[in-house]
């Protein structure tokens, strides 16, 4: 790159730059005028806008953006005058004037309007202004004589960094995105380790009172020896004793303040770090409603509507990670309202309504959530009529319908595949997509609902954390170690005892209200452990997937907690069912579980058959006792065979499809034998024994081969590989294999 | 680390560290990954050294001696990796002509790690190539 390309590349960027926020500026501007034609201040606005950018864009010579923009602003001049009164087609050639400014500018060239379209847009703009004003209109057009013009370039140069719109909300710098992650993350540490101190202050009080207990020892003992005549040595040692205790109680006691100061400070300190930490990641909601006003605008008109949104709480602030998630979301929903909510003019002056619709965005915080409420005031929602559908779609019950509630009936509208597009013409396809919405918020740990009133119009709630960084989690222990629940995706936490746990179809169920809910033990569903309960009772996780209620099992409830979440080491890739990681007050680790995977989980386990049952205490017993055994074998017949031949002698007898299953198997549960057949895909029986034999604790495990080939080679393979017997099918017969197996581990029992 | 003692080249060696408590990681995928520890705030992939070597764990501690076992911090591709290991003697300088070629017999996998042995205090250590313990660490990532 020659200096020359550099200068013209960063020229470039300073004109993006300032494209960006002045075509902001006609944005917000135009659609005012839009209203209010005569808008002095607007007009202005809007006039100087497209005179900086004209400037500019001459600057770094983009030709196009100097016609573009002159054209422009010759209009707006015009309308200034009072010359002519802007009307919405002359709004939307300036607004699509604004589009083209910002692309002019465009790294890639792909993106950049063509030629033919500039041309196309000045000559609309000329036309407009020439038939509004005949007697100007060709004489600007051909010989741009305005006075500010050869001012331009200077102008242009120093404005960019006045000209923001950001003015009123504080200078902004640009801080690299990483700088400011590794500044919140430092930030969180020093937090999370000023908690560490808590202990620390606990000891030295212990250690106090340690030391009083030795004073009052040291006292008795003095008590005791002043009417006796003790030695002299002795009583002098005493002395000594006391005086040094003195000296010690004193010397602990300066440091005790000087420390529980120093703590209380530095806490107080890296606390507030952290919030300024936390802040400065804050952007006002406006960041992520820029243009929105105007996307509102341009489809009303596309669909024959006239809409206009209005914002409040534009300066509310929110992480920027959530904003940057809100985007989708807060699109979808716009257009949704656009399309389904806001009526025909027509229709809306037959109902009374005011012809323009309107859209009302407000945001507020609310205890630690952003709330955000977007209401339109269209057609609403017909309940009933969605009642109806509910039962033709067959979701529900006519009976269990017409018991809904109307926010339950509201709720069907985020079901996937759920709409009423068929039914009605005139709310059609409310509904599709809604479920993407809820997803998008379920992922940021929030929650959306619909609140709406037939011909009165409709509100969605959207409801997320301020902060993706911090997250307020029920800590529970699973297999002797700390998960966490994000509090946002919990049903409900509660303790039942055993009694009330009823099996069904092998499942086990209890009753929660008037719902039934599953039981599924945590160590189970992340493949841990069995953890130890102690107290009585079950400690249950309640969470909903749409209709159905699970309830994780887990060891105990160790409290709600406000984590700072942590990414896992990126080498580990995504573990199944935990989202990120985080440190307890002590700084132990936790893993915040991933509830959208815990579904999908929970979902592989109920197929799979293999519950476990949760109060396993109550079994445990007699279970220890029998000898388990592992069956590998890639046919179903096979393994049937030898699973009921050993389950008839009484041994316990697990089954593995593969190699590679059975080797998983043994990995994360205790047998006491395999049995493994030789051919098999992913990996072959040689393959599991060689690998078993490698593993320190495998080492010792008999192993038994059961495979067609007989030949003496390949069981010579076998028993080199490391199998204790080799049993050929060609031989095998029930007696042949019990026989084996008593050799090998002995009877079932014992 | 059991009965063998070892040695690893100070540059691959970050810092010592007393036991942190190590989180496990649901749907373990494999023995020589124990999870997750907290370093300084951090949360590090903790790595068992044993199983990666293939040594019997936790057999050490007859001398009577007092022995404090440790955790190492290790660079590895990518990011560090904490293993716990039974006792650390401290950090010698060992000249170079004094540590023997290792003599890959295959019988135990540690000695597939070896660079060299030497004799040291009376002790036979057996030196880690520390590009080849880094691989087998990300190699039990995967």
């Amino acid at each position: 790159m020659t200096p020359g390309q550099m200068r013209d590349a960063s020229l470039l960027e300073l004109y993006r730059m300032e494209a960006d926020a002045q075509a902001q500026v006609l944005d917000a501007g135009l659609l005012i005028l839009e209203r209010e034609p005569n808008h002095a201040g607007q007009l202005e606005a809007c006039m100087r806008a497209a005179h900086s950018l004209k400037g500019a864009a001459r600057i770094v010579g983009l030709d196009d953006g100097v016609k573009v923009a002159h054209a422009m602003e010759d209009l707006l001049v015009a309308a200034q005058e009072g010359l002519l009164r802007l009307l919405p087609e002359q709004i939307d050639g300036l607004l699509q004037g604004t589009d083209l400014l910002r692309r002019v500018g465009a790294q890639d060239a792909a993106y950049a309007p063509s030629a033919e379209r500039i041309e196309q847009l000045v000559a609309l703009l000329e036309r407009q202004l020439a038939t509004a004003v005949p007697a100007l209109g060709r004489g600007t057009a051909a010989e741009p004589v305005l006075p500010q013009t050869s001012l331009a370039p200077q102008v242009a140069a120093q404005e960019p960094a006045e000209e923001l719109p950001d003015e009123g909300r504080g200078r902004v710098l640009r801080v690299s995105a990483e700088r400011l992650d590794h500044l919140l993350d430092m930030s969180g540490k020093a937090l999370v380790e000023f908690q560490r101190i808590q202990p620390l202050t606990d000891s030295l009080q212990r250690l106090k009172r340690q030391q009083s207990a030795v004073r009052r020892a040291l006292d008795g003992l003095r008590d005791l020896t002043l009417n006796s005549s003790l030695e002299p040595q002795a009583q002098a040692l005493l002395d000594e004793s006391r005086a040094q205790l003195a000296e010690c109680q004193q010397l602990l006691q300066t440091h005790f303040e000087a420390f529980d100061e120093f703590a209380w400070e530095g806490g107080l300190r890296s606390r507030s770090l952290y919030d300024a930490a936390l802040s400065s990641r804050m952007r006002p909601l406006a960041d992520v409603l820029v243009g929105r006003a105007r996307m509102v605008r341009d489809l009303g008109r596309s669909l024959g509507k006239q809409v206009r949104l209005d914002i409040e709480g534009d300066a509310t602030q929110v992480d920027r990670d959530v904003l940057e998630r809100l985007d989708a979301p807060l699109t979808h929903l716009l257009r949704n309202a656009l399309d389904h909510g806001i009526e025909l003019p027509e229709l809306r002056v037959r109902k009374g309504k005011a012809e323009e619709g309107r859209l009302l965005l407000r945001a507020r915080h609310r205890a630690g959530m952003l709330v955000l409420e977007l209401s339109d005031d269209g057609a609403g929602v017909d309940v009933e009529h969605l009642r109806e559908v509910v039962v033709t779609r067959k979701f529900a019950s006519a009976e269990t319908a017409a018991r809904l509630s109307e926010d339950e009936l509201l709720a069907f509208l985020f079901l996937p595949g759920f709409s009423l597009r068929e039914q009605v013409s005139e709310m059609s396809g409310r509904g599709v997509g809604l479920d993407a919405v809820q997803h998008a918020l379920r992922q940021l740990r929030g929650s959306v609902r619909l609140e709406a009133r037939r011909g009165e119009g409709s509100t969605f709630i959207l409801q997320v954390p301020l902060a993706l960084s911090v997250v307020r989690s029920l800590v529970v222990e699973i297999a002797g170690e700390a998960y966490a629940f994000p509090l946002a995706h919990i049903e409900h936490m509660l303790r039942v005892s055993v009694e009330d746990v009823v099996q069904l179809e092998g499942r086990q169920h209890f009753w929660h209200g008037d719902r039934h809910v599953s039981l599924i033990a945590a160590s189970q569903l992340l493949q841990r452990p069995e953890g130890r309960c102690e107290e009585a009772g079950i400690a249950l996780v309640l969470i909903r997937e749409r209709d159905n209620l699970y309830g994780i099992a887990v060891d105990r409830f160790i409290g709600e907690r406000t984590l700072v979440v942590m990414p896992l080491d990126a080498r580990l890739g995504k573990v199944r069912d935990v989202s990120a990681g985080a440190l307890l007050d002590d700084g132990t680790p936790v893993l915040i579980l991933d509830v959208e995977d815990l579904f999908s989980s929970i979902g592989k386990l109920l197929g799979s058959g293999h519950l476990e049952r949760v109060d396993r205490r109550s079994q445990g017993v007699q279970e220890a006792a029998r000898k388990r055994v592992l069956v590998v074998d890639d046919s179903l017949t096979v393994r049937e065979l030898e699973r009921k031949l050993l389950l008839s002698r009484g041994y316990d007898v697990a089954v593995a499809v593969d190699g590679m299953d059975g080797w998983n198997a043994l990995r994360d549960e205790h047998f006491d034998l395999l049995i493994t057949d030789i051919d098999m895909p992913r990996m072959d029986g040689i393959e599991l024994v060689t690998l078993l034999r490698r593993d320190s604790r495998l080492r010792t495990l008999p192993v038994m081969v059961v495979s067609y080939k007989d030949r003496d080679e390949d069981r010579r393979r076998g028993l080199d590989a490391g199998a204790d017997y080799y049993l050929a099918k060609a031989s095998f017969h029930d007696e042949a294999l019990l026989d084996a197996v008593q050799v090998l581990i002995g009877e079932a029992q014992g | 680390m059991a009965e063998e003692w070892l040695a690893i080249a100070t540059r691959s060696l970050v810092e010592v560290v007393a036991q942190l408590p190590v989180h496990s990681l649901p749907h373990q995928r494999s023995r020589s990954l124990l999870g997750v520890a907290n370093v300084r705030g951090t949360l590090v992939a903790c790595l068992s050294l044993a199983e990666l070597l293939g040594i019997p764990a936790g057999t050490a501690q007859a001398s009577g001696q007092r022995v404090i076992a440790r955790m190492l911090i290790l660079t590895g591709q990518g990011g560090p990796v904490v293993v716990p290991v039974d006792e650390v003697e401290g950090i010698h300088a060992i000249a170079r002509h004094t540590v023997q070629p290792a003599v890959r017999d295959g019988g135990l996998a540690v000695s597939q790690f070896s660079s060299g042995v030497f004799q040291w205090q009376g002790r036979s250590i057996t030196q880690l190539d520390d590009e080849l313990l880094r691989q087998a660490m990300s190699r039990s990532f995967a």
